[in-house]
């Protein structure tokens, strides 16, 4: 009777499942590489605070006593694991982890320069880079389409008489040609002119006279007579105007010198050899920089 | 990029432009297609049998709207002829780029650089510039897709178009009187056939416009799905006219060598009304419209005019025919 028990315990597989995994257990514990430092976690009350907080900042209110408890959990669990992951080398050679510490050492070079420029850095700024602040130029116009396949030997005489009556006061909407190109647009870039009308026809229209129907002017569609109702020509902006940007981008500029020299000094302390490419880069040239 | 599917030569025989940028030979892997594959993976077919099911079961499946995509993996809107750069880093542009393998998976399992298409855009007539609105556009079905122009497509179906709705703004006549793409035809008035108001503008910096077709689709009284291709308008008329049910071809300006064509042919707007000449009241059916531009260098023939090369595979589209697809209108007895 025993016997069978036995012999039946012996084919069970979860019993076959329970000693192995103990047995795994029992040979880590014996030939883990490495202990974690310490046993101990403490959750200290400013680490409180500090789940709190950023609680807070989600959901605007502090958490309620169940949450704060599974948080804390959840804060344990990351502990005991990062230390395990820590003690298993788990952050060597991790290209997610170098790069989070070089961003870390990039920002800690960041404060180490004083990010509120002087009147006087932003208007020398505002001289050597002044073309960033420059507003493009400006159109409202209208426009009549003349297709010129549909006119032939007439075109030139037909467009002549359609500008003749636009500048006499016939309505647009009457002449020229039908087409779904838009009879006006108002405000418009010289890309957003371009998106509708094309490149020839944007530059076209850059020095007819304002507030008189003129052409024809050329586009990709055909010919047009067009009336520039208003043009603000591009401008370079006033010092005063601009200030909060020239800050931006001077703060910008700057904190890409600063790194760049925050490296450099670095570099400085380092020798650096460059070995040849293994395997399949053969070609492939290595500059040391 | 890679490849349309709208229509399969195999399927659509009497379709002189369904063998236009095809992926047709295997899967992702390229793992071979199976005899009977090719049926299951295409819209037109997937439209056709929509209709089908629908008799069958009361509900269509695949009232699809047209959409099209770049599937880039650089994160640059490069999908023009002349500004292709690739789908991954691996294939920006680069003299022999052309003839590179851009996918292998086997001797036989390979797809090479130069059957990379550089498409295609969607297109969505929404109210207005929001998400909401853009998002409501798309529920309705009221897009078009393009092989990469930014061409302005109009298309509304209703019973009463007549020409005069061709005008500068189609669309007032077309959301008046009928309904616009996507969308199912309104019951039919006794003795009325479906008209359509079709129109489209040619992007400002790409070639003229061939022509515009209606493709139907519709059950026969055996409940068989069957389709049609109709010419509507086209450019040049002056030039050009069907005989034998083809329409003269539009011609084709590409000087190959210096990747240019010239717009001498084609017209830069095409606006019509089509009215079914072959509608039957009882027949489920679909009908969208097919934009084609005049042949303009691939993206092939720029790669060799910049980097001086030659490509000397016949196999290798050196022009091609940029189109624009809308969504359908549906009829439903």
């Amino acid at each position: 009777m025993v016997r069978a028990v036995i012999r039946s315990l012996i084919r069970e597989p979860l019993l076959h499942f329970a000693l192995l995994g103990g047995a795994i257990f029992a040979a880590y514990a014996a030939f883990a590489p490495v202990k974690p430092e310490s046993s101990r976690i403490v959750i200290t009350g400013s680490q409180i605070a500090s789940i709190d907080a950023q609680f807070h900042n989600t959901w605007q209110r502090s958490p309620t006593r169940e949450e704060l408890t599974a948080l804390i959990a959840n804060y344990v669990r990351e502990e005991v694991l990062y230390r395990e992951g820590i003690a298993l080398g788990l952050d060597q050679d991790d290209p997610v982890i170098r790069g989070r510490v070089k961003q870390k050492v990039e920002i800690l070079s960041e404060d180490i320069f004083d990010k509120q420029p002087t009147e006087a850095d932003l208007k020398k700024y505002f001289v050597s880079h002044g073309e960033l602040f420059e507003e493009p130029p400006v159109f409202t116009f209208e426009q009549v389409y003349f297709e010129p396949a549909r006119h032939g030997a007439g075109l030139s005489a037909e467009i002549a008489a359609a500008l003749a009556g636009l500048r006499a006061g016939k309505q647009a909407s009457a002449l020229g040609d039908s087409t779904m190109l838009p009879p006006q647009m108002e405000n418009a870039q010289p890309h957003d002119v371009a998106a509708v009308f094309g490149d020839e026809f944007t530059s076209g229209i850059r020095n007819l006279k304002v507030g008189q129907w003129e052409g024809s002017v050329r586009s990709s569609f055909g010919l047009h007579l067009v009336r520039v109702t208003k043009q603000h020509a591009a401008r370079a902006p006033l010092f005063a105007e601009v200030h909060d940007q020239l800050a931006r981008e001077w703060n910008r500029t700057r904190s890409v010198e600063v790194k760049n020299t925050f490296y450099r000094n670095l570099r400085k302390r380092y020798s650096v050899e460059i070995e040849r490419a293994e395997s399949r880069v053969e070609s492939t040239q290595v500059v040391a920089k | 990029m890679k490849g349309q599917s709208e229509s399969h030569p195999s399927l659509s025989a009497s379709d002189e432009f369904a063998n236009y940028e095809l992926w047709d030979r295997g899967n992702l892997t390229q793992t071979p297609k199976k005899t009977g594959m090719i049926q299951y993976e295409y819209l037109r077919e997937a439209l056709k049998n929509g209709l089908k099911v629908e008799q069958d079961l009361g509900v269509n499946p695949f009232k699809y709207g047209m959409a099209a995509g770049t599937d880039t993996h650089t994160g640059l809107v490069t999908a023009e002829e002349d500004n292709f750069f690739g789908k991954l880093v691996a294939g920006e542009p680069a003299a022999d780029r052309w003839k590179e393998d851009a996918l292998k998976f086997g001797p036989d399992r390979i797809v090479k650089g130069w059957e990379m298409t550089a498409a295609g855009y969607t297109a969505v007539w929404a109210t207005g510039n929001t998400r909401a609105e853009i998002w409501d556009a798309m529920k309705r079905r009221e897009t078009y897709a393009t092989s990469g122009p930014h061409m302005v497509v109009r298309f509304f179906g209703g019973y009463d178009f007549t020409t005069a709705d061709i005008s500068r703004a189609p669309a007032a006549a077309g959301y008046k009187k009928g309904v616009a793409m996507g969308s199912d035809l309104k019951p039919a008035p006794t003795g009325k056939a479906p008209t359509f108001l079709i129109a489209a503008l040619k992007d400002p910096k790409g070639g003229n416009l061939d022509r515009i077709q209606i493709i139907k689709g519709w059950l026969d009284k055996s409940g068989k799905p069957q389709e049609k291709i109709y010419d509507v308008v086209w450019g040049d008329p002056e030039r050009r006219r069907i005989s034998n049910g083809k329409l003269t071809p539009v011609g084709n300006t590409v000087d190959v060598a210096h990747a240019t064509w010239t717009n001498t042919i084609g017209d830069p707007e095409l606006i019509t009304v089509w009215r079914d000449p072959d509608f039957d009241t009882t027949a489920r059916a679909f009908y969208y419209a097919r934009v084609l531009e005049i042949p303009t260098p691939r993206w092939t023939a720029y790669d060799a005019a910049y980097f001086k090369i030659k490509i000397d595979d016949p196999k290798v589209p050196m022009t091609t025919q940029e189109r624009a697809w809308t969504s359908p209108i549906w009829y439903v007895p």
